[in-house]
């Protein structure tokens, strides 16, 4: 039998394989542009010559960032957080699909309606604020996980698969006696292993970008996630500063900027390869139906 | 069995509700506003021990003020922060004899008055504030959220108070002293020109004195020097590359249209500047300014310009001086020049503003307001305000010739100290010494500039300057200012790059535009308060 790979390319793949070579290209030459930036010279990169390869090779950046005792902190605070934070929303949306999943629950339709208009409708950003201030969660991690624990949107995934998972395997567990939890962590999670990690990515990346929360809800720099650290980092680059400042302050230099978005790049690099499989299941497994 | 679990679905269901009420919205917005306040209870009072004798010297209460920081994600070694450090150490060692104790609240620098807004909205704000934007002191002032500091003036430090009086008199609203002012360390011109003296020379002219003087020189440039661009220019919405331009075309004989135009951006607007956005138009079409000004957005291009020595004449970019390390021509030499005189003959420009900064007290402040003005009184002392500036004389700096230098950053860093100490400075810079230590100063930032270059540098600065005349009071359509501001800056960029023989046209039509987002009104009612005021 012929494999598909020994039948000629058509004139369509031949395009397709060039776009998609270009995209990645595309994509590739920004970040090529950073790494190559935060291992180039401060004169190198003022005159503009810095391209895809560093030019006047220096480390110094790096060294900067390693000794910088706030960015190293916050990178192992980041990990703790993301980790935590996307193991706790994601059991916490799983509890809150389950039940959804089930045609027999009373009021579903309610609740389904409530939870999707959250998704369009949001009180604003002085009433959050005051209701993290009343509820005593300023300033600790809990403001960084309690309102972002379930997402409707990944609510609504988990549902959509739970509730497509073969309803006679449900009933021969009850047959046998097994009760909801048991139904829960015997067949439906072991059964969705490929939807709740990619929810898990979902809330991860979500968490390990997330700036805003901490700029509103967090002012000590205990606190401070890496991504923010680097945000207060390259506004210091960008943002217009008066004369006054400009006569006082040590701007931080294009490369350390650089070597900072590489650092805090790395650990979702790192990370991705091993859950990319299950990624793309969760993506596609759904649009196949018996 | 089922309905017991449908209930406890239901129950569920609720809290989880609660829940995605929440995280919905943490998604969705992205401004620049919020955060929060320090985690010390504001203005609470705490009684302190008593137990040895040094205790007695300690008075009986100490009251906890809060004091904005800015955050610009500086570095602090182990076991210190920006709110946390040497510096804040010290100041409490200073202000707790006092019965004072002060938190200090980081506020992001980039969108701070934003967050700060936030802040006020909740009712957590910081006690001390500082913005750069008067508008905004003005509009709290006038809707009665700020502390009217008038009562509290004599407590200051009198030197303070008499060697700023223009300044403080700017921080007054309808006679209230809603904000005191942070004064610069050298007030000098607001823009600065730059040329490469060099080139003039290598073509055998002399240099530019007046504004006819200058074109001639760029088109000369433009001719001997086709990779050299000869006037630099970018995209980036700021006043900054064309007021200087622009108000050489302008008058400040008469008052009342210094008072209208004047404050903020309008400056640029008085009669007579059309003739200097259709030279403007000129350069662009002449190729003095490149065609391509307009995407640079950022500045990346013209500083790139810049750092390789392919600009000829720029208004106010220093990176020309930044290159002096960065250039290999060796005859290399871009200089500070006067050469935009106005319509009245004279060379001077608006300066900065007579003061830096504002520095304001919300109204949540009042039950702790003896200790918030104690505070104030105290950075307004001169040997305190420096000790705060330098990060503290004899730990993060040195005396050296009687003025104090700050240590290295990375020594900083390693005892423990800020090196961005002069964000908590929040009143006086401007020490007797510092003038005098102008150019050593700029040199030490700047060791490739040439002696001679960096001393007429700083002559230039300093000199030829005037205050614009700012209206002492909060009008109703300064609302509209900040959106104008930005427009502005669009209607010079647009006209500009007007094509060949559409000046007028899209003159018009942008000018329209400015119209249309309330320009009249802004100028109507400056000029009705100039009439009832200073008539």
């Amino acid at each position: 039998m012929n494999s598909v790979y020994d039948k000629k390319w058509s004139i369509y793949q031949v395009v397709m394989i060039i776009v998609c070579c270009l995209a990645i290209v595309i994509t590739l030459i920004p970040i090529l542009n950073i790494v190559a930036t935060s291992f180039s010279g401060k004169n190198a990169i003022a005159k503009g010559i810095v391209g895809i390869f560093p030019v006047e090779f220096t480390t110094e950046a790096y060294e900067m960032v390693f000794k910088n005792s706030g960015i190293v902190r916050s990178l192992f605070y980041s990990i703790f957080l993301t980790v935590g934070y996307a193991l706790l929303a994601t059991f916490m949306t799983i509890l809150a699909a389950y039940p959804l999943s089930k045609t027999d629950l009373k009021g579903r339709h309610v609740f389904q309606t409530i939870i999707t208009v959250t998704m369009y409708v949001s009180a604003g950003t002085v009433p959050a604020y005051l209701l993290i201030k009343n509820l005593g969660l300023m300033n600790t991690v809990w403001a960084l996980v309690i309102p972002g624990m379930i997402s409707p949107f990944n609510l609504i995934i988990l549902r959509t698969f739970f509730a497509g998972i073969n309803k006679a395997l449900y009933e021969a567990a009850y047959m046998d006696g097994c009760g909801e939890w048991g139904c829960l962590f015997r067949i439906t999670i072991p059964l969705s292993l490929p939807s709740i990690f990619t929810i898990m990515l979902f809330y991860a990346i979500s968490r390990w970008n997330g700036v805003t929360d901490v700029l509103y809800y967090v002012n000590k720099p205990d606190l401070y996630t890496l991504q923010y650290q680097l945000k207060l980092m390259l506004d210091s680059l960008t943002i217009p500063y008066k004369p006054e400042e400009m006569a006082t302050m040590q701007i931080t230099p294009e490369n350390v900027k650089s070597s900072t978005i590489v650092f805090a790049m790395v650990p979702m690099l790192l990370i991705y390869p091993f859950v990319q499989k299950y990624f793309t299941k969760g993506v596609t497994i759904g649009g196949v139906k018996e | 069995m089922k309905k017991h679990f449908s209930r406890m679905c239901a129950l569920a269901m609720a809290a989880v509700l609660l829940l995605t009420g929440c995280s919905s919205k943490t998604d969705q917005k992205e401004t620049t506003t919020a955060a929060a306040t320090t985690s010390a209870a504001a203005g609470t009072e705490t009684t302190t021990a008593q137990a040895d004798t040094s205790a007695a010297a300690k008075p009986e209460k100490i009251v906890d003020i809060n004091v904005m920081v800015y955050d610009r994600g500086d570095e602090y070694s182990a076991g210190n922060s920006l709110t946390d450090n040497e510096l804040t150490r010290w100041i409490n060692e200073q202000m707790e004899p006092q019965g004072v104790h002060v938190n200090f609240v980081p506020v992001p620098r980039s969108g701070a008055d934003n967050q700060v807004n936030l802040m006020l909205a909740a009712g957590t704000a910081p006690d001390i504030i500082r913005t750069y934007d008067r508008q905004r002191v003005a509009t709290y002032g006038s809707q009665g959220g700020l502390v009217d500091l008038t009562p509290y003036m004599d407590q200051l430090d009198p030197a303070y108070l008499s060697e700023n009086q223009d300044a403080i008199g700017f921080t007054q609203f309808d006679g209230k002293q809603y904000a005191l002012p942070g004064v610069y360390a050298y007030h000098g011109k607001g823009h600065d020109a730059y040329i490469r003296q060099d080139l003039i020379e290598k073509m055998g002219m002399k240099m530019p004195t007046t504004r006819e003087e200058l074109i001639e020189v760029l088109y000369a440039m433009k001719e001997n020097y086709p990779d050299i661009t000869p006037m630099g220019f970018s995209g980036k919405i700021t006043d900054g590359m064309y007021t200087n331009f622009l108000l050489s075309y302008v008058s400040r004989a008469n008052e009342r249209d210094n008072y209208i135009y004047e404050p903020t951006f309008t400056t640029v607007l008085k009669p007579g500047h059309k003739e200097g956005l259709k030279q403007l138009n000129q350069f662009v079409l002449d190729g003095i300014i490149s065609p391509d000004y307009a995407v640079d957005t950022d500045n990346t291009k013209l500083n790139q310009d810049l750092a390789n020595g392919k600009i000829g004449f720029v208004i106010s970019n220093a990176g020309g001086m930044d290159a002096y390390s960065t250039v290999e021509d060796p005859d290399y030499r871009m200089v500070e020049v006067e050469t935009l005189p106005n319509a009245d003959g004279s060379y001077e420009v608006p300066s900065q503003d007579p003061l830096s900064h504002y520095v304001y007290v919300p109204k949540t402040a009042e039950d702790r307001i003896d200790a918030v003005v104690k505070y104030l009184a105290w950075l307004s002392n001169e040997e305190n305000a420096m000790n705060v500036k330098y990060a503290v004389i004899g730990v993060g700096s040195d005396m050296v010739d009687g003025a104090p230098v700050m240590k290295q950053k990375q020594e900083l860093i390693d005892m423990g100290m800020t090196y961005s100490s002069n964000d908590s400075n929040l009143l006086r810079a401007n020490f007797a010494f510092e003038k005098d230590l102008l150019v050593r100063n700029y040199k030490a930032g700047k060791p490739d500039v040439p002696e001679d270059v960096a001393e007429d540098l700083i002559r230039i600065q300093y000199s030829n300057y005037y205050d614009k005349c700012l209206i002492p009071a909060a009008l109703e359509t300064d609302q509209y200012v900040p959106n104008l501001q930005s427009l502005i800056c669009e209607f010079v960029l647009k006209v500009m790059a007007a094509p060949e023989g559409k000046f007028d046209e899209v003159y018009d039509k942008e000018y329209q535009i400015l119209v249309e987002n309330h320009l009249q009104d802004v100028l109507d009612e400056r000029a009705a308060w100039y009439d009832a005021n200073m008539k």
